[in-house]
């Protein structure tokens, strides 16, 4: 690991003037799950790392009644999987949280530092990105709010500046009607990276007609992705398993998954269309059941 | 013996609390107050010439107290560079380039400085122009004529039946029968080629060195190793220092596996710390663990075999084609021992062994083995499947028994094969139907182990206490073990027993840790140092009690004379005598370099399900049973099945290096996937005792053969339940899926 200078800030304040003044040489450090790999590899050089975790803001989980979650963005993953309503409110959050890296990762790891480090694969993003959350930056002309979906620039690329930080997603409280389903595949039960990941989430009328559909999907493109064509698919149809299988197989379409060590790209797009069908047969089934 | 009170036990682990509570001290804690950090400059080639190599900047950067490179050390070997070339292809070890690099990885420089950063920032002032040549990773493609040559000028002479590369460094051949007759009078004949990956011993605890230099030249090593004596060989060998100035002191090992057998960074270590007057602290990152360790071998094996109709074998042969990477290593006849396990009245099989440009291969947990069973183990399996045979019956039907020849022709001892089939015959997942939508599959293995060479010393101190010292350095719980056998021997609670692993200064000589031999050979030589203190006990109880010794009596720490019990006289009375000069001390010895050939046998069950949309296999069940000879201490040895286990199933399953272009692309934990506790369901052990002649109590070699079968146990289980014969590892669903796509059913 390469020296460097460690700051430990309590202010947002003072976090942006940090920020300011390193120019382009700070890092910003939350659970640092993946920072310090990088770090210890060196695959980044800075020469000051601010830790994060004792701003006040970015420790908020607060769930405000009928609009949304307030997830600071350093909060830990398993502060997260504890909060009370978490998995009755948002299960599809729950179910990508309880599945990411492992218990000690989950312990240190948060859903800000998921998000940023921007990994096309990151296990948060889909049901984010299903959730409509929206991200809440903060940087030296003051706070600004984007959706989740402009946040993803590319791999390990995001819309933050260099003087700005994440301070909070925001995650709308999704209808009571909604069913969602996360599925992820990995070679291993824990500890491993995502070959594909899938997140649904239905909002389900009368007769099982499908009011709206959100399907993310993520490893299979630059950065996670929202599968529109499966969801106009969806949209204003009674589903059955056919209008399934063709969504999946439009969601598979939609994904341009690249050959790496972890699988080629034509397994991760026939699993892109396995997963889809099985998420969003899983949402028909959880809406049929009482 | 009567009935035993500490050995058989399961006795807790006496270096467990220290490494429970991070207070064991192994390699890289060892700091020594001035020792120097350092770096190692690694290849990012696979296959290049060395036109110039310039560390004349790193010499003089900030911090920087020695650089040392290829040439260094052939002079420290008193060799020049075409003696070097010369040797080259019979040099196991490569611990830095020279002319060329023949893996990416291979190391090419080291610094030492005041502090990592400064060494590895000193890396960078290294200058080296590669030019670049062909490389080539496939073992297929190697042994082709007209592949890229690692060694050009090799003068093997290989007479293959078909036309070799030069890359070609060893062929073996074993023959036995008329292996034509054999074909001929066989039912059904069946030949498949199975292919296993490169893969790595996985352990914990990554290389770490430290070595100092006294005043008089006198150097001291503290290393992780399975053998001391071991790493003092390697050392003195390359750098021509005589043993009387090598001492070795091993520290506690974090795994080995076979991958701390010999020295590896040790000679590198030493040297540096000669050049820069000051101690040097060498330490291995998972990286290059990964990339410039000694990984396993992969083997392409074309196998063919004869049955007849009821299922007896009638002729086997085939081709092993062993991946050696950069230099020629040992090879051990795997294939031979794979089939070894069953009456083959026709055999003949061929070794290849080639080198490729890939880090050397060194042992891994019963080296090849593992592979050649995949082959042989899978082969059975489709002939069962053939005949419509039950698995288990076409094995029994072939096994092995008491007197049975070996394809080397030397008799079977008493053996437990039999036993431990019929042990999983009776058990419920044998007997027992699977539950809907799972498979089994059922493979065997079997591991002799060699004796080579250990002692123990065995003292009885002033109160009465016992210590014992020995050279084998424990990796499996041999400390434990042997307290044991010194607590069994005499009567002794463990607490009254202190066991030591000395260093090649303090301790007598010890091969190697490993190969299942450790409880066999050093449990005799403790045993016979019990044995020479007893002697000496006696001799002096007879003397104190005015008694001949053969009418001596013992329990309870006290020898008595025949029938009078009352007037006896302790080992403490004994020992406390034994010090100040008032009389002789007492310290036995013992040791064993010879032991009856003893194997011992495995039998797997995988029970798994396999999710036919992704290809994933899931292991639902998994019973490891094995003729362990006698338990010494069943928690240990069932430690041992169940570790095996695992690391076969992740072989099988998921873990392999990936070369593109001679590069590795996942020297890490990531994406080199070992399985863990979360995708794994217990291992049952199941240990069948059929005791060896020779094994202390009995027991015989347990560390090796239960990594033999998995491979083949999983595959078998894959197989049968996709109907899609599997003959290449690893099986990850991406595999597994293309299988079923090849056949229209993904
Ligand atoms: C063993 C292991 C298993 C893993 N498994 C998974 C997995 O299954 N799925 C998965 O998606 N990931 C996995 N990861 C990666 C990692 O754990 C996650 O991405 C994690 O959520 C990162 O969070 P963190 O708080 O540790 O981030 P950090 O490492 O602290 O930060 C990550 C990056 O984001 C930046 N950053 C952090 N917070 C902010 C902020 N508020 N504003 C701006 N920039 C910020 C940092 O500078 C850094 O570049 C795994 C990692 C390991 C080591």
């Amino acid at each position: 690991m390469n020296p460097f200078e460690y700051r430990r800030p309590k202010t947002l304040r003072e976090t942006l003037r940090l920020l300011a003044a390193a120019k382009d040489g700070a890092k910003l450090l939350a659970g640092g799950t993946d920072l310090l790999i990088q770090l210890k590899e060196r695959r980044t050089l800075p020469s000051l790392v601010v830790d994060i975790k004792a701003i006040p803001e970015l420790q908020r989980l607060e769930h405000v009644s009928q609009r949304g979650l307030h997830l600071g963005a350093a909060v830990s993953l398993n502060r997260v999987l504890d909060y009370p309503l978490l998995a009755q409110h948002f299960p599809i959050l729950a179910q990508a949280c309880v599945q990411l890296g492992s218990l000690q990762i989950r312990s240190r790891a948060s859903v800000g530092g998921n998000l940023c480090n921007a990994s096309p694969a990151a296990s948060t993003a889909p049901s984010l990105l299903c959730l409509k959350a929206q991200a809440v930056i903060a940087g030296p002309g003051g706070r600004r709010r984007i959706l989740l979906e402009d946040f993803f620039q590319g791999p390990n690329q995001t819309a933050l500046g260099k003087d700005e930080l994440l301070v909070e997603v925001f995650v709308p409280t999704p209808s009571p009607s909604s069913r969602g389903c996360y599925l992820q595949l990995t070679q291993r039960q824990e500890m491993d990276i995502p070959m594909v990941n899938v997140a649904c989430l239905l909002t389900l009328g009368r007769g099982g007609r499908c009011q709206q559909a959100r399907v993310a999907l993520g490893a299979v493109a630059p950065t996670p992705i929202r599968a529109r064509r499966a969801e106009a698919l969806l949209e204003g149809h009674a589903l059955n398993s056919q209008a399934i299988q063709e969504a999946a197989e439009a969601a598979a379409k939609e994904s341009s998954p690249i050959d790496d060590v972890r699988a080629s790209a034509e397994y991760r797009r026939e699993m892109v269309k396995v997963l889809t069908r099985r998420a969003l047969q899983s949402c028909l089934e959880e809406a049929a059941s009482p | 013996m009567s009935k035993p009170k500490v050995v058989g036990q399961r006795v807790p682990r006496v270096d467990v609390p220290d490494k429970v509570t991070g207070r064991a001290i192994f390699a890289a804690d060892v700091a020594i107050s001035n020792a120097l950090a350092s770096a190692v400059l690694r290849s990012p080639h696979a296959h290049a010439k060395i036109r110039r190599l310039d560390v004349s900047r790193a010499r003089t950067a900030e911090g920087v107290a020695a650089v040392i490179t290829g040439q260094d050390l052939l002079q420290a070997q008193g060799l020049t560079m075409e003696e070097a070339r010369r040797l080259r292809p019979a040099l196991r070890q490569h611990y830095l380039a020279w002319d060329k690099v023949i893996y990416a990885g291979q190391a090419v420089a080291v610094v030492a400085a005041t502090t990592q950063e400064a060494a590895q920032k000193a890396l960078g002032l290294i200058q080296v122009d590669y030019e670049l040549l062909p490389s080539v990773t496939d073992v297929e493609t190697a042994m082709k004529p007209g592949a890229p040559a690692l060694h050009p000028n090799l003068a093997v002479r290989i007479s293959a039946k078909v036309e070799v590369s030069d890359n070609v460094v060893m062929r073996t051949e074993i023959r036995k029968g008329d292996v034509a007759a054999g074909f001929a009078q066989a039912d059904i004949v069946l030949e498949e080629t199975f292919r296993t990956q490169m893969v790595h011993q996985g352990y914990m605890e990554p290389h770490a060195v430290t070595a100092s230099v006294a005043a008089d030249g006198k150097i001291t090593v503290w290393t992780t190793t399975q053998g001391s004596f071991s790493i003092r060989q390697g050392i003195s060998q390359t750098l021509n220092i005589p043993d009387s100035q090598l001492r070795v002191i091993p520290t506690e090992v974090g795994g080995g596996f076979g991958a701390k057998a010999f020295t590896l960074i040790e000679p590198l270590c030493v040297l540096l710390a000669q050049k820069a007057g000051r101690p040097v602290k060498m330490v291995m990152s998972r990286e290059e663990e990964f990339i410039a360790a000694t990984p396993a071998p992969p083997v392409v094996y074309r196998l063919k075999m004869g049955a007849t109709r009821d299922g007896r074998i009638t002729a086997a042969e085939g081709t092993a084609i062993f991946d050696a990477g950069a230099f020629a290593g040992e090879m051990a006849p795997s294939a031979m021992d794979s089939l070894a396990l069953y009456k083959v009245p026709n055999l003949s099989l061929e070794h290849f062994q080639v080198v490729t440009n890939k880090p050397p291969v060194g042992a891994y947990r019963a080296p090849n083995h593992p592979q050649g069973a995949f082959a042989s183990e899978s082969m059975l399996d489709m002939i069962a499947q053939s005949l419509s045979l039950d698995p288990l019956e076409l094995r029994l039907r072939n096994a092995v028994q008491d007197g049975d020849a070996t394809p080397d022709g030397v008799p079977l001892g008493r053996i437990g094969f039999k036993e431990t089939l019929q042990r999983i015959r009776e058990h419920p997942i044998w007997r027992e139907k699977p539950k809907a939508g799972r498979s089994r599959g059922l493979a065997c293995g079997v591991w002799t182990p060699a004796a080579l060479t250990s002692t123990a010393q065995l003292q009885v101190t002033p109160d009465g206490s016992f210590a014992l010292t020995m050279g084998s350095v424990d990796i499996t719980g041999v400390r434990t073990t042997m307290a044991q056998i010194v607590a069994e021997e005499f009567g002794l609670d463990m607490k009254e027993v202190a066991v030591t692993t000395g260093d090649t200064d303090t301790a007598g000589y010890a091969d190697v840790s490993g190969g299942s031999r450790t409880t066999r050979t050093t449990g005799t030589a403790v045993l016979r140092a019990c044995q020479d203190v007893k002697a000496q006990l006696r001799e002096r109880a007879a003397a104190q009690l005015r008694v001949s010794i053969e009418d001596l009596e013992y329990g309870d720490k006290k020898f008595w004379a025949n029938g009078s019990p009352k007037t006896s006289v302790s080992i403490e009375a004994i020992a406390g005598k034994a010090v100040f000069g008032r009389g002789d001390v007492i310290v036995g010895h013992g040791q064993c370099s010879r032991l009856g050939r003893e194997p011992a046998y495995a039998v797997h069950v995988a029970e798994i399900s396999v999710d036919r949309e992704t290809g994933q296999v899931q292991v639902e069940r998994y019973v490891a049973a094995q003729d362990v000879g006698f338990a010494l201490n069943p928690t240990l040895v069932e430690g041992q099945l169940q570790g095996s286990a695992v690391q076969g199933i992740g072989w099988a399953l998921s873990e392999g290096y990936v070369y593109r272009n001679g590069i590795l692309q996942n020297p890490n934990f990531l994406d080199y996937r070992m399985l863990t506790a979360a995708d794994l369901p217990p291992i049952e052990p199941v240990l069948v005792e059929v005791a060896a002649p020779d094994g202390p109590y009995g027991a015989r070699g347990v560390g090796e053969p239960p990594i033999i079968p998995p491979l083949a146990a999983v595959a078998n289980a894959v197989s049968r339940a996709i109907g899609i014969r599997i003959t290449s590892l690893p099986m990850t669903s991406e595999a597994v899926w293309r299988a079923l796509k090849a056949r229209g059913q993904a």
